[in-house]
């Protein structure tokens, strides 16, 4: 498949490349470098040889320093697989300010430096790393365009997050399902997205996952200024999920708008405890750094 | 101070100031767009759409809506005039005080406040007086129908005027306020002045006090209504009160007018000259008439009765008096001189129906006797006797001759009963004239004479005049008893066949009065019973000689109109009878005078016997219409404006007003430009 490589994609890539190794490089900075990234992930050991085993898992090396025959274990079994879930639907474009026009501050903007510093994060560690892009639209996407962990998969990942253009919905329950019945044992599931769809959908498919046993760790991209519905008092909103553009009076509904949004926490956080995710969420007015330190930390 | 508008035309304009508020709604959807992430949430809050019927901005739809409203007035020119009080000083030294003192007067201010009208004006009137301290002199005219003087002179002292504005006197009667002003005008003699007219305004005023108006400002006189300020103007009066007219005798039909604009429903109170009353509710729909009737029981005598509406905004034209000449049922006396074998052979069969047609109602219920020696005739007894084709005799002619003389009503019938040289020898005190013969004018009814019609002069015929007098003429004689002699001059033909021959004359005898038929009262000598006529010209002809015998004549009057009585000039202690006591009536001649200046029921009496006449006096129902149809000013004001009114137009400045808004609004309008768009 051939991607269309135009200047704003070879800048989009130019910048992922360049925040996700600031990204990286933050990550880092303050750690105790370490090759083992969380709890769930088994160090690399070796067995003696059983019957049965297969000889081209025999450790020759070992074997000649030690003349025992040892089995070794095949790196793909023992390092952690990582699973990027990108919500490219179209509300995904929306930024703090309630324009389009920087992408790069946008939901989707963040979610990509995120998906980019993460995906090269896990490369230079050798971890195996894949991408299931939800919604959007000009490259492969869900199924059709599912990455499997692979340690050799940066420039694919890469590729394809430089294409992709955040459309339609994302379906998240759909793909999450679709996602868990081809993930290897034992994944790091990463989803990165605003989560704008009803909780009884997807978090019914995240629960799934973690009795998979897989290990889910989630960012929710929000704006501050939306939450507090901190827009001018007679506004036209639009979505481009949505085709219909509604005059919002948000003064009048400002009261009705929190208790929504109270319940809406309420689910999510509900979920989030089912399936024992780690839940961060990302507000687009503050730093992403954080949130990703927290998310490879495991602190929720 | 008034406001008028010297292009009303523009008034059309008013409605522009609606756009302003319909841009302010309809205006189109917020300008500003926010691409909106969270619309998940959104969605779920359903209180959307708001913005389109909200206005925002008050203070500038105002000002919006008042520089139109403004731009609008100006256009429509408005001129805010009022009266100049520079105008009356001049010539203000003079003064005539002019006070209304007719009916319409009598109107209180409020439907919860019992002050009239002209108590206000005394009121105000003598305060007014207390503030001046001697620097004018005064002459004062009470009018209603005509003007009267006060003074003879100008007054400088103002508590000798007090006196005499408190010993006033409200009256009953119409207004003449030309008159009133006229005889103002001629009272300052050319010199100026000011007029302190004290009057409710009530009416239209006429072109003659144009005039009036117009010759008052050449000579320099202010004209300077006062008239209180009148809650909700309107009044109830009874305008017209019938007893008994037509078949319909025993029924009081009344009508009253509502002169106010709300319904109002009222009780009217009948009161009979026995001092019965019956109480009537009615209702009356806004400015219109209602007419309604009572039923008077038959024991009611004979008078004038009165009904009153109960209505507290003008009291004084509550009361209507009205005649009530009838008699009560049972004092007719009908004698058949010939009963016959069956009832419809009675002689006075069809008679008796026609005076009462149904079994019920306050028509008239005669007494049928078959004998004259069964009667006992007296005026205390019956009002009115009927022989019917009675056989006479010697022992009946004194008595009736007596009770005619005492003012009883006698129909005489003639028939075969009816002996000619009897009837010329001994009855000739009940006869005009003597009789000459029965005439047989044909065999069959087809070929008999008919009545020739009668003359409506007479009051008996005045009811046909609407329809049926030609059903007299249906009415065709096959014989009639002939007279042989001429007439006496005071007896009067009624009726007369078509060939000249007279039918039925009435004269009098006494202080009673005959009437006498020269035929049957049944189908023997004609078929008038079976006409339509024959029933109404009954019953008002039994009515007519009843009325006659309650004795004197009946005059029904408006005030202000000359009531002349005629009496015979011999009369002595001639008295007018009223509620409030009886006054001696002035004789002139042959003719006695009612004086009086007050509505009610009269009664012209000798001393203390014979009634010569009953009058029954109501005021004027043009002083009851309490509506105002222009204002005094504005009639004075159409003639001479100059005169009356300082004026100033104000347009200019609505304009300039205008502009300052304008100016204000384009320094409010950048703050509201702030752009969220993308």
């Amino acid at each position: 498949m051939t991607i269309p490589w135009d200047p704003i994609i070879q800048d989009r890539l130019t910048r992922l490349h360049l925040l996700s190794r600031e990204i990286v490089w933050g990550m880092n900075s303050g750690q105790h470098r370490s090759n083992r990234v969380t709890r769930s992930v088994e160090f690399v050991e070796h067995k003696v040889y059983q019957p049965g085993d297969p000889i081209s898992s025999l450790d020759w090396k070992v074997f000649a320093r030690t003349d025992k025959l040892m089995i070794r274990r095949q790196s793909a079994d023992t390092d952690a697989n990582i699973v990027l879930v990108l919500d490219a639907s179209g509300d995904m474009k929306s930024t703090s300010s309630g324009t389009i026009d920087e992408w790069t501050e946008s939901k989707f903007g963040k979610s990509l430096t995120a998906m980019a510093g993460l995906t090269q994060m896990a490369a230079k560690r050798g971890d195996p790393v894949g991408i299931w892009i939800c919604g959007g639209s000009d490259t492969p996407v869900g199924l059709s365009g599912y990455i499997p962990p692979s340690q050799r998969s940066l420039h694919p990942i890469f590729h394809r997050l430089a294409s992709v253009n955040p459309e339609g919905n994302a379906n998240l329950g759909d793909n999450l399902r679709q996602l868990g019945m081809r993930l290897p044992r034992k994944s790091i599931v990463i989803v990165v997205s605003d989560w704008m769809e009803d909780p009884e959908e997807w978090g019914p498919q995240l629960e799934v996952l973690a009795s998979m046993g897989h290990d889910i760790r989630c960012i929710q991209l929000y704006s501050e200024r939306e939450w507090a519905l901190d827009l001018p008092d007679s506004v036209q909103v639009f979505s481009h999920e949505m085709s219909s553009e509604n005059p919002l009076d948000t003064i009048a509904m400002q009261s009705k708008w929190s208790t929504v949004l109270e319940e809406y926490k309420q689910q999510v956080s509900h979920w989030a405890a089912r399936s024992n995710s780690i839940w961060i969420p990302a507000a687009l007015e503050q730093e992403l750094l954080p949130p990703l330190i927290q998310l490879i930390k495991g602190r929720g | 101070m008034e406001l008028n508008w010297l292009s009303s035309a523009a008034v059309w304009l008013l409605p522009l100031v609606i756009l302003p508020i319909l841009a302010h709604l309809v205006r189109r959807p917020p300008r500003d767009r926010w691409f909106f992430g969270a619309m998940y949430l959104l969605q779920k809050v359903q209180q959307r759409n708001t913005t389109r019927n909200r206005i925002d901005d008050w203070w500038l739809l105002f000002l919006r809506v008042l520089l139109l409203l403004l731009l609008a007035g100006a256009i429509m020119r408005p001129e805010v005039r009022w009266r100049d009080p520079n105008e009356q000083t001049e010539y203000s030294k003079r003064v005539v005080l002019l006070v209304d003192s007719s009916l319409s007067m009598n109107q209180t201010l409020a439907p919860e406040d019992s002050t009239t009208v002209f108590e206000w004006s005394k009121k105000q009137l003598v305060e007014r007086l207390k503030e001046d301290q001697g620097q004018r002199v005064f002459q004062m005219g009470v009018y209603n129908e005509g003007v009267e003087d006060v003074f003879s002179d100008w007054q400088e002292d103002t508590i000798s005027v007090s006196s005499a504005v408190q010993a006033l006197r409200q009256t009953e009667q119409t207004t003449d306020l030309v008159e009133a002003i006229r005889w103002a005008r001629q009272t300052f003699e050319g010199k100026g002045g000011e007029i302190w007219l004290y009057t409710d305004q009530s009416g239209t005023f006429s072109e003659a006090l144009k005039t009036e108006i117009s010759l008052l400002v050449e000579q320099n006189v202010a004209l300077i209504p006062q008239t209180p300020e009148i809650a909700s103007r309107g009044n109830l009066a009874i305008v017209n009160a019938t007893y008994g007219a037509g078949v319909e005798g025993g029924t009081l039909r009344f009508t009253i007018e509502n002169y106010g604009e709300t319904a109002r429903e009222t009780s009217c109170t009948t009161t009979l000259p026995d001092g019965t009353e019956i109480n009537t509710i009615v209702e009356i729909p806004g400015l219109s008439q209602t007419e309604s009737f009572v039923t008077v029981p038959r024991v009611a005598d004979g008078g004038i009765g009165q009904i009153e509406v109960k209505d507290k905004r003008l009291t004084l034209d509550n009361t209507w008096y009205f005649q009530l000449p009838q008699i009560g049922a049972n004092r007719v006396v009908l004698v058949d001189g010939d009963p016959g074998t069956a009832p419809i052979d009675s002689e006075v069969y069809f008679l008796e129906r026609a005076l009462a047609p149904s079994n019920f109602g306050a028509h008239i219920v005669p007494e049928v006797v078959g004998d004259l020696s069964a009667v006992e005739p007296s005026v205390d007894e019956q009002a009115v006797i009927v022989l019917a084709n009675v056989a006479t005799s010697d022992a009946s002619v004194g008595p009736l001759v007596e009770y005619v003389r005492s003012g009883g009503g006698l129909l005489l019938s003639l028939g075969h009963n009816s002996n000619i040289s009897s009837i010329n020898q001994v009855w000739t005190p009940l006869f005009p004239t003597t009789l000459k013969d029965r005439h047989i004018l044909s065999t069959e009814y087809d070929y008999g004479t008919p009545i020739a019609l009668p003359s409506l002069d007479h009051s008996l015929f005045t009811p046909f005049q609407r329809g049926g007098l030609g059903g007299f003429s249906r009415a065709r004689w096959i014989e009639v008893f002939r007279l042989a002699e001429e007439l006496p001059s005071d007896a009067t033909v009624l009726l007369e066949l078509q060939n000249g021959l007279p039918l039925l004359i009435e004269y009098s005898l006494g202080k009673g009065r005959i009437c006498l038929l020269l035929g049957s009262l049944d189908i023997e000598s004609s078929n008038f019973p079976l006409q339509s006529v024959y029933m109404p010209f009954m019953q008002r002809l039994i009515g007519h000689l009843g009325g006659q015998a309650q004795g004197g004549e009946r005059v029904n009057a408006t005030l202000g109109e000359v009531v002349s009585i005629n009496v015979s000039s011999g009369m002595d202690s001639l008295q007018w009878n009223s509620v409030e006591g009886s006054v001696q009536a002035n004789h002139r001649g042959e003719t006695v005078r009612l004086d009086s200046k007050r509505s009610g029921a009269y009664q012209l009496q000798v001393g203390t016997g014979t009634v010569l006449a009953w009058v029954a006096l109501n005021s004027n129902r043009i002083e009851s219409n309490v509506a105002v149809d222009v204002p005094l000013l504005e009639v004075a004001a159409e003639v001479a404006p100059e005169a009356f009114y300082e004026t100033r137009e104000i347009g200019p400045w609505l304009i300039l007003l205008a502009l300052g808004l304008l100016l204000l609004q384009s320094l409010w309008g950048p703050k509201e430009e702030v752009n969220h768009a993308p």
